[in-house]
């Protein structure tokens, strides 16, 4: 038998995984290729730790170190492939400076390493002091358990909703976009659609560098001959725009008149299937006034919406196809810069029966003050033009985070939620939620909690309703807008106590009073929920470092500490602790799960999964039991158990025959409709123009965003040498003639400065992104030139979601 | 050394020739099965150049793509991680 080296085992091994990607069947004749297993590693499953992709990987691990990783070919969402963050994942776990020991703050910028018994005491006193003044800031990378668990804490064990997930940044607006449409939240397709679709339009979105794998799922097709029509509507050049066959650029803000001119031509030509439209949908507007004078946009106050204005108010289609009329694509180009040939082009491909028509779409149409508004358009022109509901066909919103959909969205860690997305205004829900979770009746709150703006806002103001955030598994101190405003205030307030779980020193750690350490990725069990309803498992495959734990256990524990405090509140209805029936043994005895020593002596995954999975059948997103996503590379929801006994997914919601819930003979049926008649809407949201524009004083447009190499706020990607050294800091992009104006060349650094704060950065010119004149770009990884302290927190008034994109900035040589 | 795996897709022609012969010209690379326009192959690069070989790939005229399959960073001094 021939004696293999390690390396050439390892090579034999990796030349496996490609053969696999090549064509399938390669793997196995490719000569010498390694059997799985036999080279020393442990290979285990996992989703990427990422963007909301949910790219499977498998990762190999050795002397409790992950060493190596392969993209996993069984994993339908990226099919083998890999982007390169994903590839680099295992690094995430093992920079130089690990939080390994809880550090309690004693002075400006100096700690003392504490217990975690004395930590979990000075939490705990603080929240009994004032239960109400405590809030919690979670994340769209909180693992589902770790959601459910933070909050059950706050809502059933503190009895009031000051939770938000960080998530409320990222898709809130997509959310409110499918609720305001359909009644319920989430995508109604799925990556499939990828794969069908022959036009493609991105909607202020960069997916090849965002969302590599999906972008290469698509431009992998044109390879293989396929004809697909990529129309990239951008606010600046991007590497996506490299591969469009139109490049149209808008003026920020502008895209939903964009949105209306399509709509527009579709019923001035006619192009609307008519007995689809009355049959299936109604048409809709906002209930409030619109802005009469354009000098003020915004004439509402966002906080004096009512979450029943969600759903607007009726008009008829003649009402409908009066109120567009005004969107010519002339008047649609003087208000937006996209070509009113262009208009029509889409107008036309939407309206060809031929086509299949898939829109995309993440941070531009949601980071937006009209981000409900401009989602809802997006589904309206698919429905208008029948391009929804058949493979290919359709509108779908990207997320960011790895599970912004799985936690934030499904479990409900919005102030505004219960799990299974149930809102926490409904007296129904909230008794249901009472009953799963025994509790006394009137428990859980009936009012909305603080969202993340107002959450920060209450706790940078000296008398703010807010005293202690504990923050989760994100970065507030780096992803805040205006973070003067809503977060460096907090060095004004002395009283404040911020407490920050986290695996690194951060911009938010640098503020916090007690910074606990956690284990991450896969130093713990997790299950993620992605962007097409994917719901993933893995198991913990090497160990924390020190004394980081995970932040389930740190929620569980501090939960356990006020019990035995004897707060009520922590207590069920039947005097024990709120999550010891959650946690029980079949034999009825409690694991004591609080304690570190015996917290993987079961697994608390599978037993707050299993409560939680109750919750997600009451809106049709049923989720199968725990020990179903260990076998599986992911599922899509609503799982439905078969005659069989095997568990079904869902690609396609509210279209028969895909659908489980659709009945037979309806051909399409939105069963959680708004009007109750099993229809969803067509909305009509007029152009408003953006709170803040550019002006004689602050001349430029400024546009935030990401980059390839680095995820968020770069506490992970900016830890990872090759990286950072392909892309080392942020800049500001300008264009030629504006740096020829400045007199600035690249390199040069400039001051970008708004009304509410100033940062240096150096200039590119022609550089990654090319944005036109007139408009600067800025991306946000870097905590040393972090951007947010420019950038402007007015919101959406129904998602609260801020307006990161676009604010007014004026430029100078440094 | 660290190794990498990419799926590579060739362009038609004599383009895609050059770079097949490019690549097998190269002691760093493995050339492995091919199916039709596409190639498997490894590569051995310093410890921390993986994502940099892949961009190198992709400069090669008659590359359309270069997709990494598997890294493995056994020997990558994984402390060396910057710090803030």
């Amino acid at each position: 038998m021939i004696q293999l080296e390690r390396r050439d085992f390892l090579k034999m091994s990796a030349m496996a995984a490609a053969a696999a990607m090549i064509a399938p069947g390669t793997a196995a004749a490719a000569e010498g290729a390694a059997p799985a297993g036999g080279d020393g590693l442990t290979w285990s499953k996992a989703p990427c730790r990422f963007c909301g992709t949910g790219c499977g990987v498998l990762l190999g691990a050795k002397d409790g170190k992950v060493v190596a990783m392969q993209a996993d070919k069984e994993a339908d969402v990226n099919k083998g492939l890999c982007c390169m963050k994903g590839y680099h994942v295992g690094l995430i776990l093992y920079g130089q400076d690990r939080l390994t020991r809880p550090l309690k703050r004693v002075a400006e910028g100096k700690y003392e390493a504490i217990s975690w018994d004395e930590a979990l005491t000075i939490i705990a006193e603080r929240i009994k002091a004032k239960p109400g003044k405590f809030a919690l800031y979670g994340s769209g990378q909180h693992t589902i358990v770790e959601g459910y668990i933070a909050n059950k804490f706050v809502k059933a064990g503190l009895g009031h909703n000051h939770i938000d997930p960080n998530a409320r940044l990222c898709m809130a607006s997509a959310a409110t976009g499918y609720n305001a449409t359909y009644g319920v939240d989430e995508p109604t397709g799925c990556y499939d659609d990828l794969d069908h679709c022959t036009v493609l339009i991105s909607w202020g979105n960069n997916p090849a560098e965002q969302h590599p794998v999906l972008f290469s799922r698509v431009m992998d097709r044109r390879l293989k001959g396929d004809k697909i029509h990529f129309i990239d509507l951008a606010t600046r050049r991007t590497r996506s725009s490299e591969q469009a066959d139109e490049v149209h650029f808008f003026a920020p803000n502008s895209d939903l008149a964009v949105a209306n001119g399509i709509a527009h031509l579709l019923v001035k030509k006619g192009f609307i299937d008519k007995e689809w439209v009355q049959k299936h949908f109604n048409f809709r507007k906002r209930v409030a006034e619109y802005a009469k004078d354009p000098a003020k946009p915004v004439d509402f106050d966002p906080e004096a919406i009512k979450p029943q204005n969600l759903t607007g108010a009726p008009m008829t289609a003649a009402e409908y196809a009066k109120a567009i009329e005004e969107y010519t694509p002339e008047h649609v180009e003087k208000i937006s810069g996209v070509p009113a040939d262009a208009i029509r082009r889409m107008a036309d491909l939407f309206a060809d029966p031929s086509q299949k028509v898939l829109s995309w779409w993440c941070m531009g149409p949601n980071q937006h003050t009209r981000g409900t508004a401009m989602n809802s358009l997006l589904h309206s022109i698919h429905h208008l033009a029948g391009q929804w509901g058949k493979p290919g066909c359709g509108s779908l919103s990207l997320t960011g985070q790895p599970s912004a959909c799985g936690t934030a969205r499904e479990v409900g860690t919005f102030c505004h939620l219960l799990p299974g997305h149930l809102p926490v205004i409904n007296p129904k829900y909230r008794e249901l939620a009472e009953e799963y979770w025994s509790l006394p009746k009137g428990r859980i709150s009936d009012k909305i909690g603080f969202h993340t703006v107002k959450m920060w806002e209450e706790f940078c103001k000296p008398d703010g309703a807010v005293d202690t955030i504990w923050v989760q598994v994100t970065n507030p101190g780096q992803t805040l807008p205006n973070q003067k405003k809503l977060f460096l205030k907090k060095k004004e307030c002395p009283d404040k106590f911020l407490i920050v779980s986290d695996v690194y020193p951060t911009a938010t750690t640098a503020l916090a009073d007690l910074i606990l350490p956690s284990a991450m990725y896969v130093e713990k069990n997790g299950m993620y929920g992605n962007a097409e309803r994917k719901t993933q498992q893995w198991f913990k495959m090497v160990p924390p470092p020190g004394e980081a734990r995970d932040d389930a256990w740190q929620t569980l524990a501090v939960s356990r500490r006020l019990f035995d405090m004897g707060v009520e509140t922590m207590k069920d209805k039947d005097g024990e602790w709120i999550f010891a029936k959650t946690l029980k043994n079949p034999d009825g005895s409690v694991p004591e799960a609080w304690k570190w020593e015996s917290y993987y002596s079961i697994n608390v995954d599978e037993r707050c999964f299993e409560e939680f999975r109750r919750f997600t059948r009451l809106k049709h997103k049923d989720l199968a039991p725990y020990q179903v996503y260990v076998k599986a590379h992911g599922l899509r929801w609503p799982v439905v158990q078969q005659p069989d006994g095997s568990w079904k997914e869902t690609l396609w919601r509210f279209v028969e025959g895909k659908d489980p819930y659709v009945k037979p003979g309806a051909g399409w049926q939105f069963y959680h409709s708004n009007s109750k008649d099993d229809r969803a809407f067509i909305w009509f949201h007029q152009y408003e123009q953006p709170p803040e524009m550019p002006d004689a004083a602050y001349p430029f447009w400024l546009c935030t965003g990401r980059v390839i190499e680095h995820w968020h706020s770069g506490t992970m990607t900016m830890r990872v040498p090759p990286l950072r050294r392909s892309m080392p800091h942020a800049y500001v992009e300008v264009h030629p003639d504006d740096a020829a104006a400045l007199g600035v060349k690249s390199g040069d650094q400039v001051v970008v400065e708004s009304r509410r704060g100033e940062l240096k950065l150096p200039v590119w010119i022609n550089g990654r992104g090319k944005p036109p004149k007139g408009t600067v770009f800025v991306p946000f990884f870097d905590e040393r030139l972090q951007i947010n302290l420019v950038t402007l927190d007015a919101h959406d008034p129904f998602s609260k979601q801020p307006d990161f994109k676009k604010c007014a900035v004026r430029l100078r040589r440094a | 050394m660290a190794i990498c795996s990419f799926a590579v897709q060739f362009a038609p022609g004599t383009a895609g020739d050059d770079a097949r012969f490019t690549l097998g010209s190269d002691p760093r690379v493995t050339l492995g099965p091919v199916a039709g326009d596409r190639l498997a192959l490894v590569m051995e690069v310093p410890d921390d150049e993986g994502e940099a070989a892949g961009e190198w790939l992709l400069t090669l005229p008659g590359v359309l793509r270069a997709t990494l399959a598997s890294a493995y960073y056994t020997d990558l001094p994984i402390t060396a991680c910057p710090t803030r």
